[in-house]
Formats: C-alpha cells, sequence, structure tokens
C-alpha cells in the first residue's frame, strides 16, 4: 500500500526541506559558530565533564551563540517545521486510506495472538504521562493510525533521508540498526528482550542476525506493541510482545542472554535509567550481554553539535534528552554490575553512540 | 523542558510575525511542489499513454493567440502579488481595475 500523490508529495517535500536545511544551513551555520569569539574556549571546555548545572549552564551559553547566526535560526526553525509537519501531512494522507486500512487492523483484532499480552491496569509513569514525544499529538497512544502514518509516509519520505535530531543527512537508518545489532559479542544468542521497543523494528534486524533466537519486546503503549505484533506476523518474525515497565518486567533472573537498548535512554530521566539498568541487569544470566545504542553524550561531541541534540528537548517534546546526554551510562551499568563496559560511536558524526557491557559470569 | 506539541515560547526568527509569515511561505512551497509533482505525473501518465510524446511541453511554443493570453495573464498576477504589498489605498487598485475579480 502506498499514499496518493498528494500524500507522497507533500511527505517527499518535508524530506527534501530537512535534508536542505540540515545540510546547507546546518553548514554555514556551524561555520558561523566556529567564527564566534567565544567557539574556543567552549571547545575546551567541553572536553572536561561537570555537573549537571553546569552542563546546562554551558549549553544556555552555546545556544547563544548559535543564535548568532541567520542561517542557524532558519536551520532550526525550518527543523520545527518539519518536526510538525509529518504528522499533520502524514495524518491527512493516511486519513484517505483509512477504508482500506481499518479491515487489516481489525482482522488483527480479531484473532488474539499468545504472542501479544497487554495489562490495561498498567501505571503509566509520572515522566511518561502527559508527553507528547516528538510532537505527536495526544502522545505515542494518541491516533489509532500513527503506526500506518510511520510506516507509510514519515520513515521512506522523511526519516529515511536523515538530517533530524542525531541522525546526520544520507544516513540510512536501518544500516545504523544492523550495525548496532552486530555490537553483540557472541555470534549466538538464545533469548533477547528489547525494553521500550515501540515495536519491531530493531528485533526484526535481530531476527536477520539471530535466527534461532527467541524474541520479546516490552513497551508501555498498547498500540505500538498491537502494531508491532502486525508487522512481526507480516514478516514472520516470530517476536513475543508485552505491555510492561521496563523498570518491572515479566522477566524471571537470570531469564535472557542479551538486551538490546535503541533509542531509549533519551527518552527516560537519569533515575528511570538506572531503573532500566538495574532491571536488565537482575533478567541477564551470567555472561549474557546488554547492547544501547543512543545518541551521543554531550562530553563525546563538538559544542554545536551539542546546541543541535539540546535542542531536542525544548522543540521536538524529548523532555529528557539533555539529561540523558549528561547521564553516564558507562558509570550506571558499572554501578549495577556490568563488567567489560565501554562506549564508543559507530562513526564520525558520532551517532550511533554504543554502550555495551557484560553480566559478570562469576559474581 | 517542553513535554507537548505546543509552541515554544520563544521565537525562532525574532517574532512572531515573522514566524508566522514563515510558516506560511512554507506551507505554501508545499503546496508549490504538491501541484508540480502532480503536473509532471499527468505529463507521464499522457506520454505512457500516446496522448502526449515525451518533451512534447517543452518543445511547444504557444501561439498568437495562447501567447495574448499567457501574457495578460503573467501580467496580471504579477501586478496582483507584489501590488499587493505597495498600494497606497484600496481605492487606486479598485478604481483602476488591476484587480482581477
Amino acid at each position: 500500500m502506498n499514499l496518493d500523490q498528494q500524500g507522497r508529495a507533500g511527505m517527499q517535500f518535508l524530506g527534501s526541506l530537512q535534508v536542505y536545511s540540515s545540510s546547507a544551513l546546518q553548514q554555514q551555520a556551524s561555520e558561523d559558530f566556529a567564527r564566534q569569539p567565544e567557539a574556543q574556549s567552549l571547545a575546551q571546555e567541553f572536553k572536561q565533564d561537570t555537573s549537571r548545572a553546569a552542563w546546562q549552564a554551558r549549553l544556555d551559553r552555546v545556544r547563544e551563540v548559535a543564535e548568532r547566526s541567520k542561517a542557524y535560526r532558519f536551520n532550526r526553525f525550518f527543523q520545527r517545521c518539519v518536526a510538525e509537519e509529518i504528522w499533520v501531512k502524514a495524518a491527512a494522507a493516511v486519513e484517505r486510506k483509512r477504508a482500506q486500512l481499518e479491515p487489516i487492523f481489525a482482522a488483527a483484532k480479531s484473532q488474539p495472538s499468545d504472542k501479544l499480552k497487554l495489562n490495561p491496569s498498567l501505571q503509566i509513569p509520572d515522566f511518561y504521562r502527559g508527553v507528547e514525544w516528538h510532537l505527536q499529538p495526544g502522545g505515542l497512544d494518541g491516533h489509532d493510525l500513527f503506526g500506518p502514518m510511520f510506516a507509510l509516509g514519515i520513515l521512506p519520505h522523511v526519516f529515511s533521508r536523515g538530517g533530524f535530531a542525531a541522525v546526520a543527512v544520507n544516513d540510512n537508518i536501518l544500516e545504523q540498526r544492523r550495525e548496532v545489532i552486530k555490537q553483540f559479542r557472541k555470534p549466538s544468542y538464545r533469548r533477547i528482550y528489547e525494553p521500550g521497543c515501540g515495536g519491531a523494528g530493531t528485533l526484526g534486524i535481530c531476527r536477520e542476525r539471530f535466527p534461532d533466537a527467541q524474541l520479546i519486546g516490552g513497551d508501555l503503549s498498547a498500540r505500538a506493541l498491537r502494531d508491532g505484533l502486525g508487522m512481526s506476523e507480516r514478516m514472520g518474525w516470530n517476536i513475543h510482545f508485552r505491555q510492561e515497565d521496563a523498570r518491572h518486567v515479566a522477566e524471571p533472573d537470570n531469564s535472557v542472554d542479551g538486551v538490546i537498548s535503541y533509542a531509549v535512554h533519551h527518552e527516560l530521566p537519569e533515575s528511570a535509567a538506572r531503573e532500566v539498568i538495574n532491571e536488565m541487569y537482575r533478567i541477564l544470566e551470567p555472561g549474557g550481554d546488554m547492547v544501547i545504542s543512543d545518541p551521543p553524550p554531550f562530553r563525546a561531541v563538538p559544542p554545536f553539535n551539542a546546541a543541535l541534540l539540546a535542542w531536542e528537548t525544548e522543540h521536538r517534546a524529548e523532555p529528557y534528552f539533555i539529561e540523558s546526554d549528561i547521564t553516564n551510562l558507562p558509570q550506571l551499568m558499572r554501578e549495577a554490575g556490568f563488567v567489560d563496559v565501554e562506549e564508543y560511536a559507530l562513526q564520525g558524526t558520532g551517532y550511533p553512540w554504543v554502550t555495551r557491557g557484560r553480566k559478570p559470569v562469576k559474581q | 523542558m517542553a513535554k507537548t506539541t505546543a509552541l515554544p515560547e520563544r521565537t525562532y526568527l525574532s517574532t512572531t510575525e515573522l514566524d508566522s509569515l514563515a510558516r506560511m511561505h512554507t506551507e505554501m512551497m508545499a503546496e508549490l511542489w504538491i501541484l508540480r509533482d502532480r503536473v509532471l505525473v499527468l505529463e507521464q501518465l499522457l506520454t505512457d499513454s500516446g496522448v502526449l510524446k515525451a518533451d512534447h511541453v517543452d518543445r511547444y511554443t504557444p501561439g498568437p493567440d495562447l501567447t495574448r493570453k499567457l501574457n495578460a495573464d503573467r501580467d496580471r498576477m504579477v501586478a496582483r502579488i507584489v501590488g499587493a504589498g505597495h498600494r497606497k489605498s484600496l481605492d487606486e487598485v479598485v478604481k483602476s481595475g488591476k484587480r482581477a475579480a
């Protein structure tokens, strides 16, 4: 199924606008920043980690310097425009397809599956409540057709071209996921869990690499889990889904040998990130591996790039982006008990940024 | 931190009016592209079905009648758009008949 001409062309326009803004305008903005008298001293400061309050003050100064550039102001304007309009245009486009889409969803709902366990009484965490993540109107469950909006409109015509958040222009986000999955140290795994799976995207790529593993995804969003099951069944991925809080999952102790956490930690305050890491440590068996992929921490990027990342918190309804980019994930993993903890970028832009560790065999 | 779709209090382009104008301009760009895309699709469909030859539209030179119509319409469009930002009074526009119905 494809969008009609109006829907396709409208989404493709947004993709082109984002690419131009995130390449030509952003390059000019970066050059303007480098010419500012504060650029050198800020670059030196960023090499030293510091307290949360001091990081916030640094980011405020970086933003003030960046905003002197007309190119930066327009770049950020267009970034916001696209971030809003992907939902506006995609919603209009898939509404015209509703008559074709609803029977598909109805058929899936009428066939209960033992691969999907929903929990209608699940308490949504306070830090999650009321957040319209990524400017999705009504939040992640705010529209019954968010799945098709993303699959038919936003991913193929906008996100596939890069140029948003930490993703550089022309980055192939599916290939990036494949590269992240390759960071698992062993050639095979028996059972892999993904907290905050948001659907089947990452576990589907796990299926490519680990064809015999049992795959389980947990998430707070019933809508995302239903969409994930639908995709998993269509693609033959055989993934199981559970509606649960990643801080308290149904998996018993020592029950999985792999955990993949993809683009989740930047949506958690530090306290919740710590709880999730501790919970994943609990369910991993001795010798099991955890791989986390997320945007890079501020200490690993130049000041101008930090301004771009920090912008997400104020302008794209990513309330914990700044906090997570200050959080020291390797430290949280070591405090949980993980060993062989390391962190590194998979490409020169700093994204994806991988943090991985192993539950020790002897404890 | 911002948690919702509500617009940030700070503007992007120094004033809220400028932000609004830029948004209108961006939406016009989108509409322009959607229309251009549709015309290209139509040309392709007409070519595929044999009604048009490839590059028929590109090679076409308007005859005298169509040229007169195109010139008049184009001049009216430019006058309306540019003139909308430069007129001194509504009277002069209406009385001169330069504002098309």
